[in-house]
């Protein structure tokens, strides 16, 4: 068994200020308002973790403060009232002002959420992952060694995936999954995964540097254990006695001879997203830069799991109103982020913010399994490219689905019902079908007139132009060329009017082609042009 | 002499009678007379523009030829802002795929305009016809520009369908960068087409081209029984036993 595990210091504040730059002063407090974590530039202008608010103010005056929301559930404030997030702003640069005080709220904001950002990353390198809250993840690699090429493979490609990830980090193997864990929480720069060498540079750790609680160091430092080499040579019995069963427990599962308690990472069956903003939001353009990271992780969850979406819901938190709900559709399924981002940035022209936003997220349940297409290979590719679907997509995100149609052939006999609005398609079997079935000329019952005698043999003649509806017959100026041809449907329908009609190709006085038609109350109407 | 003719032969040197051949780019009209007009037929990637009188004077059996040469290619077939509806029976005895065609519709001039220049770049789509949504709006000289550029990127067939006259406006003697610019009306005789700005030649004086003979009419007698039909009223008309 081979396991490798990555801390990520500073990993709740690192997620939520992603983007905002590295010129900012970013702070996280605790459930008691102290300081639990701060970024480097903190750190420079002398911000400690443990720090009081107070202190923290009188220190720094341009800060942005990140209260955990753990401690929103410690104190018991409904989330509408509290003060999630605060900005304080102190403008040292205006002489007149005094401290701004600004404060905002977000949503929750949990380091689990990161975690499992992170296992949901992790999960392009192996199966079975582990999670260690608040920071940490387990992840098994010895099934995975033969597909990377071996162990040093195997981390040269997760190495580039953690550059690319870009946080800090630091991360070690080891034979089983505490080990792996205690080395990379001691900073332990471990690349092996023998068991025996493993637990000879693990004896060497100093007690106080190991993943256990205050307490039981203490008693380790009273019994004059200083190496873990002296605490692993004690028995077993000696150990529960006297340092208690967690602590015994702790170092069967660093040996591997007890199961560690670490919960299993499961991915969720759908995909959700959220990403809290540092800075509001006024402008919908300024929406897109954080929804292409938002985009990135459902792209990369869809990639991996073979799947594709047509649509996916990004939700708009603002501060004072309910969330702005938008839903993001594609003609197609989609999986590529190019096309993900056109679209919704399409999509989100057309809306305006009602009010600034403060968080964003992205979710999305419905999946169809990823299909491949096939695709000529001979015949040359002009323009982008583009599938049939993607530009209906594209076209449908802009102008809306209601106004974009196809076209195909009815199968009434009355010429207004001989075509139909239809779905735009891009199959062409299934519309072919209907317009061939139906593309034989209706039943039309013909009439003698004069020495004229139609048949059924004449072919079919039909306007290119349909006027819907008709508009009546206004110029007097008409010479009839070719008819009449009788149009009698619908009279099983009674009540409603039946249609019984005479078709005539005439002329009118311009000279247009004009299909025309007398009703039964004797009533003339064009109802199309031969173009 | 050998340089110039390379030079001929690159088309540097335009010589206003020997027109460009046949490209293997174009569709013919199936009218003998427009397709020698227009060396070949329609041609893909240049901005054809189509002036016309009225709406339905004949302006689509001008153009439906080509468009149905073009089904076998699995692209749409755009019409935006039709002036009626395009009739689906029809369309599909001229021989176009309906599955093909997508209709938009857009009040909105840069809507309509964007959705051309998307179609025309996308390269998946043969044919777009372009009605402005508004005809006393117009577009841009840049805008043109850019359907020009996005038809030569995209290879497709682009028709700009415009009026005539707007109130006093003289819409011919309006400068555009349309490649090939035609002019269409009714006369007695047919339908009267000017060519009055082509690509590598002349402008033509009108002609005109019969249409009648695509629809199998038959032989115009001027007959008296139906021009009395008009104003018979439609007690003529056989009722049923439905009504």
């Amino acid at each position: 068994m081979a396991w490798l595990a990555v801390e990520f210091p500073n990993l709740a504040l690192e997620w939520c200020s992603r983007g905002l730059g590295d010129a900012q002063t970013v702070v996280l407090l605790d459930s008691k308002h102290k300081v639990s974590q701060c970024n480097q530039i903190a750190a420079a202008q002398g911000v400690e973790p443990g720090m009081t608010l107070a202190t923290l103010l009188a220190l720094v005056d341009d800060v942005t403060l990140v209260s955990d929301s753990d401690a929103r559930r410690l104190y018991g404030l409904t989330p509408s009232r509290e003060l999630g997030q605060s900005s304080v702003k102190g403008n040292s640069g205006k002489k007149s002002a005094g401290k701004e005080r600004r404060s905002k709220q977000t949503e929750s904001l949990t380091s689990l959420d990161a975690l499992q950002q992170l296992a949901l990353w992790a999960n392009d390198y192996s199966a079975q992952i582990l999670l260690v809250p608040p920071q940490s993840l387990v992840i098994e690699i010895g099934s995975m060694l033969r597909l990377f090429g071996g162990l040093p493979g195997y981390l040269a490609q997760f190495e580039h995936g953690l550059q690319q990830l870009d946080y800090p980090c630091r991360w070690a193997t080891a034979h089983t999954p505490v080990a792996a864990f205690t080395l990379a929480y001691t900073a332990t720069a471990w690349r092996q995964v023998s068991a025996k060498s493993t637990m000879a540079q693990l004896v060497r750790l100093p007690v106080t540097s190991l993943p256990i609680s205050v307490e039981q160091k203490q008693s380790l430092e009273r019994l004059g254990l200083s190496q873990l080499e002296q605490l692993l040579a004690l028995p077993a019995a000696q150990v529960r006695k006297r340092l208690g069963g967690a602590l015994l427990c702790w170092l069967l599962e660093l040996q591997g001879r007890l199961q560690p308690r670490f919960t299993r990472f499961v991915v969720p069956p759908q995909f959700e997203m959220q990403l809290p903003l540092l800075a509001e939001i006024v402008h919908i353009h300024g929406l897109l830069f954080p929804l292409r990271r938002l985009l990135e992780g459902m792209v990369s969850y869809m990639r991996h799991r073979q799947l594709a979406t047509t649509s996916c819901l990004l939700s708009l938190t603002h501060r004072d109103q309910p969330a702005t709900l938008i839903r993001l559709n594609s003609a197609a399924p989609e999986v590529a982020l190019a096309e993900w981002l056109q679209l919704s940035q399409l999509q989100l022209e057309r809306h305006q913010l009602v009010a600034p936003v403060i968080s964003m997220s992205l979710c999305c349940d419905q999946w169809v399994e990823l299909t491949a297409e096939a695709k000529d290979l001979l015949q040359a590719k002009h323009g982008q490219g583009l599938s049939r679907l993607q530009l209906l997509g594209r076209l449908q995100s802009q102008l809306g689905s209601e106004q974009l149609y196809g076209l195909r052939c009815g199968q009434a006999h009355t010429p207004e019902h001989a075509w139909q609005r239809a779905e735009p398609s891009v199959s062409p079997a299934s519309a072919s079908s209907v317009s061939v079935s139906s593309a034989e000329p209706p039943s039309v019952s013909s009439q003698e007139t004069g020495s004229q005698l139609h048949s059924s043999m004449v072919p079919i003649r039909r306007p290119s132009w349909l006027l819907d509806p008709a508009q009546p017959l206004t110029s007097k100026n008409i010479q009839i060329l070719d008819g009449p041809e009788r149009i009698s449907s619908g009279w099983w329908r009674w009540p409603e009017p039946a249609v019984l009609r005479d078709y005539f190709v005439a002329k009118d006085g311009d000279g247009r082609l004009c299909w025309i038609y007398k009703d039964a109350q004797g009533s003339w109407f064009v109802h199309g042009w031969f173009s | 002499m050998g340089s110039l003719e390379s030079l001929f032969d690159s088309g540097a040197i335009w010589q206003g009678r020997n027109p460009r051949t046949t490209s293997e780019c174009s569709f013919p009209t199936q009218i003998a007379k427009l397709d020698d007009a227009l060396t070949g037929g329609w041609r893909t990637g240049e901005l054809i523009e189509l002036l016309l009188s009225q709406p339905g004077i004949g302006e689509l059996q001008l153009l439906l030829p080509a468009m149905a040469k073009q089904a076998s290619r699995d692209a749409w077939q755009l019409w935006i802002n039709p002036p009626a509806m395009p009739y689906a029976p029809a369309l599909s005895a001229a021989g176009l795929e309906l599955s093909q065609q997508l209709i938009v519709e857009s009040r909105c001039l840069k809507k309509a305009l964007w959705s051309a220049e998307q179609a025309l770049k996308s390269g998946c789509c043969s044919c777009v016809l372009l009605w402005l949504p508004d005809p006393r709006l117009q577009a841009s000289m840049t805008q043109l520009r850019r359907l020009q550029l996005a038809a030569e990127e995209g290879n497709a067939l682009i028709f700009m369908l415009r009026p005539q006259w707007l109130g006093e406006q003289f819409t011919q003697l309006q400068s555009s960068p349309a490649a090939t610019r035609l002019s269409l009306s009714l006369m007695e005789d047919g339908l009267s087409v000017e060519l009055f700005k082509r690509r590598g030649s002349w402008a033509l004086k009108p002609f005109t081209v019969d249409l009648s003979t695509g629809l199998q009419l038959p032989q115009i007698t001027p007959q008296s029984t139906h021009q009395t039909c008009l104003q018979t009223s439609g007690a003529d008309i056989i009722q049923g036993p439905w009504s």
